[in-house]
């Protein structure tokens, strides 16, 4: 069922969404000005529309759809042969050298997965999203969110758990 | 698996992924953020003709509200609007406007002859695709983009909601809301009357408007329906909504009326959508879209400073200066040929005028390259960061 949402309401989730949103992007494309300039130019287009149409009736999940799109739109252009988990990062101020490493730290270790299995896993623990907003980005269902999430993290496990 | 478990199920490795650090968004994307939504809602207010795709529920109750006293029958009026929509997807107008034809559609002039226009639109269920011609300029949309085109010139690439381009001229493209967009209009701004009778099969709707904004400067005053004083008669067959006639006419400051847009024709024969919005291959466009980059410089520098430096730079076309805050691709196409050369005479006084606050107007003199003389006006946008983008007036 369609929900039409007021301008206004995007202006809330925005406030309310915006650091989540930055985050998302930042864990994606590697750099914080090009996270937030993508953040931006999201929200912007998303305040030229009166009306909002979703399916699940949530300003936020627009906005994190219309965030992810633009992250994988961005990273077709500068890359377009290398997915989010490959991602050389591009030099940050030194103000967020510790956020690069994170950043770093974790693609490293969500490399060894399937593209698939890897952007579930990073929605949900990095982004903490629930399964079925997840669902709703990737426009898949919920239970083939959890299905892949449990199949990655059972395939880190095991290759953890080899470790010496 | 249930949500939550997760953690417990995967504990060491579920916290081996999580973020140590936090990231939070700039102060500098919140103050652009906040920018951006201070100037929709500016536009928002300004143009209040935007909103002729008014939910129908929240416009039939403001109609029966006003109409009610005069007699009319609440049922009867709601089941025509609703006919009048279902039945009408496209239309057709044929319009006279007294304003140039390469101007911007908003442009009135009541010392102008008047210029045909044709407006057309096909209504689907959430958007509408639409076309204005006035003659040297044109223009279409499809709801999420709209193109403006010069014939032969240039032509700029903009987000599309509910016509905003053509400014108070889209409220043609709806004519079965027109009664609700204005009474919805009346009642949202300052000094407007409205006056509604009916008999003889017929609605009229009589709206007179003071102009918005600041005219201790008169420049911009009755360059737009806006920013006239002005009076708006609608004329509806009763029974099927159908508008029948129309006319804006301008009050000039000594009391007289002159009528700068009238109604020549209307038609509701189907239109087909896919030729509604053919967008010329042989034109460059410019992205004018809020995805765009914007171009604006001299930041806290005064409009006589930004106008001087720009006119300034004319002579010997230094881009470096020019491009600063104006669109490289419009320089070149527009201007460039014209006014390369041209010598800066004088600056006058800087002066706001109309609806938009942002907007500083500043008068000058160029001798041109061919040693005419040129007297003009700039007009520069100001930005909440105390930049400047040139946005007219040359």
């Amino acid at each position: 069922m369609k929900t039409t949402k007021t301008r206004r309401e995007v202006i809330q989730a925005v406030e309310d969404n915006l650091d989540y949103l930055v985050r998302f992007a930042f864990f994606r494309v590697g750099n914080r000005q090009d996270a937030e300039d993508i953040v931006h130019s999201a929200i912007e287009r998303l305040l030229t529309r009166d009306k909002i149409m979703t399916k699940t009736g949530t300003a936020r999940m627009y906005l994190f759809r219309t965030v992810n799109n633009a992250c994988l739109d961005f990273l077709r252009r500068q890359r377009p042969t290398q997915s989010a988990d490959g991602l050389d990062f591009a030099d940050t101020s030194d103000e967020d050298a510790d956020l690069r490493e994170e950043a770093r730290r974790i693609n490293t270790l969500l490399d060894r997965l399937p593209g698939r299995e890897s952007e579930v896993i990073r929605m949900r623990v990095v982004d903490e999203l629930q399964f079925v907003e997840i669902a709703d980005i990737l426009s898949i269902p919920a239970t083939t969110a959890k299905s892949r999430f449990k199949s990655g993290m059972d395939r880190l496990r095991t290759l953890y758990n080899r470790q010496p | 698996m249930k949500e939550n478990d997760e953690n417990n199920i995967y504990g060491e490795l579920y916290e081996m992924l999580t973020p140590r650090r936090e990231i939070k968004a700039s102060a500098d994307l919140r103050r652009r953020i906040a920018d951006t939504v201070d100037r929709r809602e500016a536009v928002g207010r300004r143009s209040i003709w935007f909103k002729a795709l008014i939910p129908a529920a929240a416009a039939a109750a403001v109609v029966v509200l006003l109409l009610i006293p005069t007699g009319m029958s609440a049922k009867e009026l709601l089941t025509s609007a609703l006919d009048a929509i279902r039945n009408e997807r496209s239309v057709s107008v044929e319009l006279d406007v007294r304003t140039a034809p390469a101007d911007n559609f908003s442009y009135i002039d009541d010392g102008l002859p008047f210029v045909a226009h044709t407006l057309q639109a096909v209504h689907g269920d959430s958007t509408m695709i639409w076309h204005a011609d006035k003659g040297w300029r044109q223009a279409c949309g499809n709801g999420k983009e709209c193109w403006v085109w010069l014939k032969g010139g240039i032509g700029w690439r903009l987000d599309d909601y509910d016509a905003q381009v053509l400014n108070y001229l889209s409220i043609f493209l709806t004519p079965q809301k027109i009664i609700e967009a204005e009474l919805e209009a009346a009642l949202l701004s300052d000094g407007s009357d409205y006056d509604i009778t009916h008999g003889n099969g017929e609605i009229n709707l009589t709206v007179r408007s003071s102009a918005q904004g600041d005219y201790a400067n008169p420049y911009m005053l009755n360059r737009s329906v806006a920013g006239s004083n002005n009076v708006r008669r609608y004329t509806f067959d009763s029974k099927s909504r159908t508008l029948k006639r129309a006319s804006v006419s301008i009050i000039r400051p000594d009391g007289s009326e002159c009528e700068v847009i009238r109604l020549r024709s209307i038609s509701f024969a189907p239109l087909d959508p896919t030729r509604l919005c053919n967008v010329p291959s042989d034109i460059p466009f410019i992205d004018e879209t809020s995805s765009r980059p914007q171009i604006h410089g001299f930041a806290g520098a005064t409009p006589t400073e930004v106008a001087k430096a720009v006119l300034g730079a004319f002579q010997s076309w230094n881009t470096d200066i020019i491009y600063k805050v104006m669109d490289s691709t419009v320089g070149e196409v527009l201007y460039r040929t014209t006014y390369q050369g041209a010598k800066l005479v004088s600056i006058g006084e800087p002066f706001t005028s109309g609806p938009n606050p942002q907007l500083r107007f500043v008068p000058y003199t160029l001798t041109m390259p061919d040693g005419s003389v040129k007297a003009s006006t700039l007009a520069l946008y100001l930005y909440d960061d105390g930049s400047w983008e040139v946005t007219g007036g040359i």
